[in-house]
């Protein structure tokens, strides 16, 4: 295809605008793994280097003698049962809403639906009390049962399947299917790109939210990464060097996931901006 | 006779919605409730409940750190909205046209900063808002002539440091939503108005934004809200919140602060109830401006 040439002068020029724009936005991930390398002292010398002097892996190494692994574990349990619970309940209750009706339901998910524009933080000084009275704190049940009955999850959920076809769901029960094995014959698997999209919705908030993981675990071995790392920067002994290994290491898994994901990411995260 | 219940036509819906029903009453409805009777109540630790009407609500509204992090919020929330419109709008719009080539690699970049851990990225900025000369932000405004600034111990500075982070972290996922957006408008539009002799300027004002405006306006609630719940950031950039001059407080740090470092939890209650009641107005607001109110 031929370009004109003005239109030539205007492409190349976007193009540099974006590249410059994309260096930009990579400097905190650059600068993330080059202080991973460096001793602590070296991140915040006077002289500016761009890559380390002396490249060190003790960083890397010393996380080891951290809670470090066990707070990747606890992360890794946290999104786990998170997003298995998480969209059992979702996913069940949606399909609910969806395609079947029973009295009083639309006042049940309407106060559903209002219920998710009060912000987790009303919740979380009850929530800390509650769990610490049910002797339910500073574990995992603690923090991941009272996330599971997400009202997002309902509604992006309950918003695909009302996209099924009813007559596929009424040939399965003339042919004698019962409503549970409609339900996981038939809808969970037609259903499986907004289950794959609210699978990620939770596992991000799992890896990457502070302030609830921080409320309810108390315990340096319960922490999750996210709360285990804003430990590493502490008043007293900050240990930045440490910090940016281990932030490598959380980054890197979620990232290359996106890469091999995309779409799922990006409809998963944009959820919220489904129209009700 | 449990298999009929379990398979009775009428009650089966009743027990597809059962779990997520009762982890909602208990893990949602009640401690709304819950919230709302603690915030009547001062309360010391754990222990201790004693009735005291109004008097936390009294005192919030006298209190000046309350004040402070309610305008530090303000504060952030609009410079959220003066970065995070027009920054990925205009990026939106430049990827749109066909001159652009590569834009798939561009969106995946700039996305990747909005899987990252706002723990993670407040902790990575702290090193590139280094106050000395050799701090990157610090380098980078060198080029441009501006002196090194002390960003994250100038009071002045520190609700803009924290708007820079959201600006990085979010500015890919609002590019998301603008050029989804831009997709739905036709391209004929843009070449009939170009033939009417409109510039490229006017076609983005005439068209591009008045297209764009439910988008615009999600986004823009979505700062709007947002800019409440801040945070981790300010957790984080000062060590458990503790910002110069209380310059980054805010409503959660605050009640964060009440509760786990002076255990006052009726207080706390409070402050999370009347948070939640000024995230609920805004919500309502965007319903409204959204038009939800009118297809129902």
């Amino acid at each position: 295809m031929k370009l004109h040439s003005s239109n030539k002068i205007k492409s190349f020029g976007v193009v540099i605008f974006f590249i410059f724009v994309c260096l930009l936005f990579i400097i905190p991930f650059y600068w993330m793994l080059v202080s991973s390398f460096k001793p602590s002292g070296e991140i915040f010398t006077s002289s500016l280097s761009l890559l380390p002097k002396n490249p060190i892996i003790t960083n890397y190494t010393e996380l080891a003698d951290t809670h470090f692994i066990r707070w990747y574990i606890n992360s890794l349990i946290f999104a786990a049962g998170y997003v298995f619970l998480g969209l059992f309940v979702c996913s069940l209750a949606g399909f609910a809403f969806a395609k079947y009706k029973f009295k009083y339901k639309n006042i049940i998910f309407l106060i559903i639906v209002a219920a998710q524009m009060l912000p987790i933080h009303i919740q979380l000084i009850p929530l800390f009390i509650m769990l610490t009275k049910a002797r339910i704190i500073n574990t995992y049940a603690g923090l991941i049962l009272p996330m599971i009955a997400n009202p997002l999850g309902l509604f992006f959920v309950r918003q695909y399947m009302v996209g099924i076809e009813d007559d596929l769901l009424n040939a399965a029960r003339v042919d004698g299917a019962s409503e549970w094995q409609i339900f996981y014959r038939i809808v969970l698997p037609i259903s499986k790109p907004v289950l794959a999209a609210l699978a990620i919705l939770f596992s991000i908030f799992a890896w990457n939210n502070l302030l609830w993981p921080l409320i309810v675990m108390r315990t340096e071995e319960m922490f999750t990464l996210a709360v285990g790392l804003s430990t590493l920067i502490g008043q007293y002994r900050p240990r930045y060097g440490m910090l940016m290994a281990g932030s490598v290491l959380a980054v890197l898994p979620i990232v290359v996931l996106f890469l091999k994901m995309q779409e799922h990411f990006i409809s998963g995260l944009t959820a919220g901006s489904i129209k009700g | 006779m449990i298999k009929k219940v379990f398979y009775n036509k009428k009650i089966v819906p009743w027990l597809f919605i059962a779990p997520f029903l009762i982890f909602f009453t208990i893990f949602k409805v009640y401690p709304i409730l819950y919230s709302a009777f603690l915030s009547l109540h001062e309360m010391k630790g754990l222990s201790g409940k004693e009735f005291v009407g109004l008097k936390n609500y009294i005192d919030l509204i006298k209190d000046s750190d309350f004040l402070k992090a309610v305008w530090n919020n303000t504060k952030y929330m609009i410079g959220t909205m003066i970065t995070l419109i027009p920054i990925p709008l205009i990026f939106a719009v430049l990827l749109d046209s066909k001159h652009c080539k590569g834009k798939n690699i561009y969106k995946t970049i700039l996305f990747i900063p909005t899987l990252t851990s706002l723990v993670i990225a407040a902790a990575v900025f702290k090193i590139l808002l280094y106050k000395g000369e050799t701090g990157i932000v610090n380098l980078l405004i060198g080029f441009i002539g501006i002196p090194p600034q002390k960003w994250l111990i100038n009071p002045l500075l520190t609700i803009p440091s924290v708007v820079l982070i959201a600006t990085w972290r979010w500015t890919g996922m609002n590019l998301i939503y603008f050029t989804t957006g831009l997709t739905g408008i036709s391209k004929e539009l843009y070449e009939s108005a170009s033939i009417d002799g409109a510039n490229m300027l006017q076609r983005f004002y005439y068209i591009t934004v008045p297209l764009l405006k439910p988008i615009i306006i999600f986004v823009a609630t979505l700062n709007l809200i947002g800019g409440y719940k801040l945070f981790t950031e300010v957790y984080m950039l000062w060590n458990g919140g503790a910002s110069p001059g209380k310059s980054a407080l805010t409503l959660a740090i605050m009640m964060y602060r009440t509760a786990f470092s002076y255990f006052e939890m009726g207080y706390a209650s409070t402050i999370g109830f009347v948070m939640a009641l000024i995230i609920l107005v805004l919500s309502l607001l965007q319903l409204k401006l959204t038009g939800f109110f009118k297809e129902n």
